[in-house]
């Protein structure tokens, strides 16, 4: 079994297998460096369940096999999931756990 | 009178719901190629077959939880306000994602139509859908749209039509894997208790394994919240992932098993150009260079354009003065008629129209071809500095149109921060009046490099402003997800339309306003009461530098920012504005009235999205910004 990797990691041109996502920490956003007050901290829990959420009704479910269409050191990148192009933020993407597969 | 039925367009984002409701009732939705447009619910009326019919466009959706408030704005229509029918319109060529949609409408149980609409894309993929099939295992009626090519919709009319007269249609019905549907049925035999339900009970319990929060909120019973926490503990138990997940990939799993069984591959796909030209409108380098060349494109084409034809309509209508002047009615009168009536109708279609018509355009064909959604792709990391995604420069493009739209159009964003931060920062955008005075002002007198450089203030300043928000608005930015729609042919009755149903808005509300505020000027000056004005503004006039007449149009500008320009020509009788500014006053002013307040529509529009404070806030911040900032430059101008 190969190890877990972020999707953000991953190279354009290969396909991955979704295997999760990070639940607990919503922190979305790459350039929010400054430290959480509490009701932030409650907030990006609630963000973070609302983001999983939107993703898996977008197809992003365990299981799932996607393709990294687009991957550029910075901004968003881009997957086809379910036969359509998906953009999913940096941030976000650090988040979805894949699994690299052989082809 | 007869009863007035009603027709509810629901489904995903960017189907071409929009589409067919102007297609119906004649309506102008806002139609474009990114998902997320139609933010409200809105509704048109049609007489078919001896019916009166009210059809509602709601706003597309991926899902009916409670996580957006386009998706409480349709669930509680369709569960709440019992439209005699729901029309699921589905975009053929993405159809799993959209039976995923589809099937939350049927476990409403209302009743349903599907509308396989853009099956000119599935076509072109080299795929065939079987819609009778697709009828039979959905137990609902399935007719084929071309919505674009008004193919089909008289079909689907017709289906409607009958369904409204028998009254009843079946509704259909999706079965989940046994686990799921065991604890369901325990879930709904437990809910039969409760009084006075808001949805199906099947609804509810599968919202409820689901963890819909706003469905745990209504379900006061402690039992059945107990009984909820036990089941999807199981499930988790049985599945090994969270009970929403279970829930999802069961729904996913029945539409992959029904799309497959219904499309079947009958020739080669045509090749797809947009995975082409994505190569390039998405490259990381080559991208931003396409994005800077079109900007500045469009801006020299509206410019020549627009100064082309404006020079043209100007001295086509001062061919008509002489023959008024002729005309035996008293003096002051003819002045008030000449320079305030009519020389305001002339100052909406020499200065005003030719520059907002071609920019309309040009808005609705990059809006029809799915390039906004690019730019939101390539924006996403520069938006996030300002603690908001990418989508958030839709709104923001749409804003150099018109800022009102773009303060309702900040609902793609998914929370109320972002919508706020957005909304500001569209009010400091350059909307088409505010183009028609940097290009019939600023680029026509001193030429197009200083209306850059104006642009260019304006954009560093939006920057800023953006930094400060996201600095001092309570919350967390949040993350980009969007659908990426094809690029697609744009058609032409489409962005003809629109360009139009924008047109209308200026002729209908923006000319009356410019006329009227013309003669009522046109009376002060007869009635001199121009001298005390003058000599009040004075003390700003000074410290902005400009002549104290152009001080008193900014007052008229906020009724509309283009009434600025065109009252400058009233009052000096010309429109060769260089004979009575000095080039630093003709910079000044253009970058004052750039910011210096939202109009009046603009701040209404504020007020109802944000409320009174916030709309009081963002005025008088932003003209107490502005005097300091066209005072700076008067300063910095008188030095150098
Ligand atoms: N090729 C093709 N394009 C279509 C068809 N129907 C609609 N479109 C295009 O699809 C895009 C979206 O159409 P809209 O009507 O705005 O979509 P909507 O469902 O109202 O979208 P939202 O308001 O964002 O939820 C537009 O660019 C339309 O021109 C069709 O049958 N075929
Ligand atoms: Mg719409």
């Amino acid at each position: 079994m190969e190890s877990k990797k972020i999707l953000s990691s991953i190279v354009q041109g290969k396909k991955v297998k979704v295997v999760g996502f990070d639940y607990h920490m919503g922190l979305f956003s790459r350039h929010h460096h400054r430290l959480l007050r509490l009701h932030e901290a409650n907030d990006l829990e609630r963000h973070g369940v609302f983001f999983t959420r939107r993703l898996q009704e977008m197809g992003i479910l365990p299981g799932e096999i996607i393709e990294v269409l687009r991957n550029g050191n910075i901004g968003p990148v881009e997957v086809i999931v379910k036969n359509s192009h998906l953009a999913i933020g940096r941030g976000i993407a650090s988040r979805i756990y894949v699994e690299e597969i052989d082809e | 009178m007869n009863k007035t039925f009603t027709v509810a367009l629901a489904g995903n984002a960017n189907v071409g719901k929009s589409v067919i409701f102007n297609q119906l009732t004649g309506g102008s939705q806002i139609v474009g190629n990114w998902p997320g447009k139609t933010v409200e619910k809105a509704e048109g009326f049609t007489e078919q077959g001896g019916l009166r019919i009210r059809i509602v466009d709601l706003p597309g959706i991926y899902s009916l939880s409670t996580y957006s408030e386009e998706e409480i704005v349709s669930r509680e229509f369709i569960a709440h306000e019992h439209p005699d029918l729901v029309v699921d319109i589905i975009d053929a060529s993405n159809l799993e994602r959209n039976l995923f949609f589809l099937f939350q409408l049927m476990e409403l149980e209302v009743p349903i139509v599907v509308a396989l609409n853009q099956y000119d894309v599935v076509e072109e993929k080299g795929l065939e859908i079987d819609e009778q099939k697709l009828s039979e295992l959905l137990g609902l009626p399935v007719i084929k749209t071309i919505a674009t090519k008004n193919r089909g919709l008289k079909e689907l009319f017709q289906v409607i039509i009958n369904i409204l007269k028998r009254g009843k249609n079946g509704r259909g019905k999706v079965e989940y894997g046994k686990e799921v549907e065991s604890r369901i049925k325990i879930l709904s035999k437990a809910l039969e208790q409760l009084q006075e339900l808001k949805y199906p009970k099947r609804f509810i319990a599968i919202k409820l394994l689901e963890k819909d929060p706003l469905m745990f909120s209504e379900i006061k019973s402690t039992e059945i919240i107990n009984l909820v926490r036990i089941l999807y503990k199981e499930l988790e138990e049985i599945h090994g992932e969270k009970s929403e997940t279970v829930i999802i990939s069961e729904r996913y799993a029945v539409a992959s098993r029904i799309a497959e069984a219904v499309i079947t591959k009958m020739r080669k796909a045509k090749k797809d150009l947009s995975d082409v030209l994505d190569k390039v409108a998405l490259h990381r380098f080559w991208g931003y260079v396409l994005l800077i060349s079109l900007v500045l494109f469009i801006f020299f084409v509206v410019f020549k354009f627009g100064s082309y034809l404006s020079g043209m309509i100007g001295s086509l209508f001062s061919l008509l003065k002489p023959y008024f002047m002729y005309l035996n009615i008293p003096v002051p009168l003819k002045e008030l008629i000449w320079n305030g009536a009519i020389e305001g109708i002339i100052a909406g279609f020499a200065i005003v129209l030719p520059y907002i018509a071609p920019f309309y355009l040009i808005l609705s064909i990059l809006e029809d071809t799915g390039y906004l959604a690019r730019i939101a792709f390539l924006t996403d990391n520069l938006m996030h500095r300002l603690g908001v995604h990418g989508k958030a420069f839709i709104p923001l493009i749409e804003s150099f149109g018109c800022n009102v739209p773009a303060i309702l159009g900040s609902r793609v964003m998914e929370r109320k921060r972002d919508r706020l931060i957005v909304s500001i920062l569209a009010t400091l955008v350059p909307c088409s009046a505010r183009t028609v005075i940097i290009f019939g002002l600023v680029a026509v007198f001193l030429g197009p490099l200083y209306a850059i450089l104006i642009y260019v203030f304006d954009f560093i300043l939006i920057f800023i402003v953006g930094l400060l928000l996201n600095k001092y608005i309570k919350g967390t930015p949040t993350g980009l997800i969007m659908e990426m729609p094809r690029f697609r042919k744009p058609v032409f009755k489409v962005i003809f339309r629109q360009t139009w149903v924008r047109l209308k808005e200026f002729f209908y509300f923006a000319m009356p306003i410019i006329v009227t505020a013309n003669i009522v000027m046109e009376g002060l000056i007869l009635l001199k009461f121009i001298g005390p004005i003058t000599s009040a503004l004075s003390p700003i006039s000074r410290f902005l530098g400009l002549p104290s007449l152009a001080t008193i149009t900014l007052i008229f500008g906020v009724l509309r920012k283009e009434l600025t320009l065109i009252m400058l020509a009233t009052f000096y009788q010309t429109t060769n504005f260089a004979k009575v500014l000095t080039p630093q006053q003709i910079f000044i002013f253009g970058f004052v009235t750039m910011i210096y307040i939202p109009c009046v529509a603009t701040i209404a529009a504020l007020k109802r999205e944000f409320g009174n404070l916030t709309a009081i806030l963002v005025s008088i911040g932003e003209f107490i910004g502005a005097l300091l900032l066209g005072g700076l430059l008067n300063l910095l101008l008188r030095i150098f």
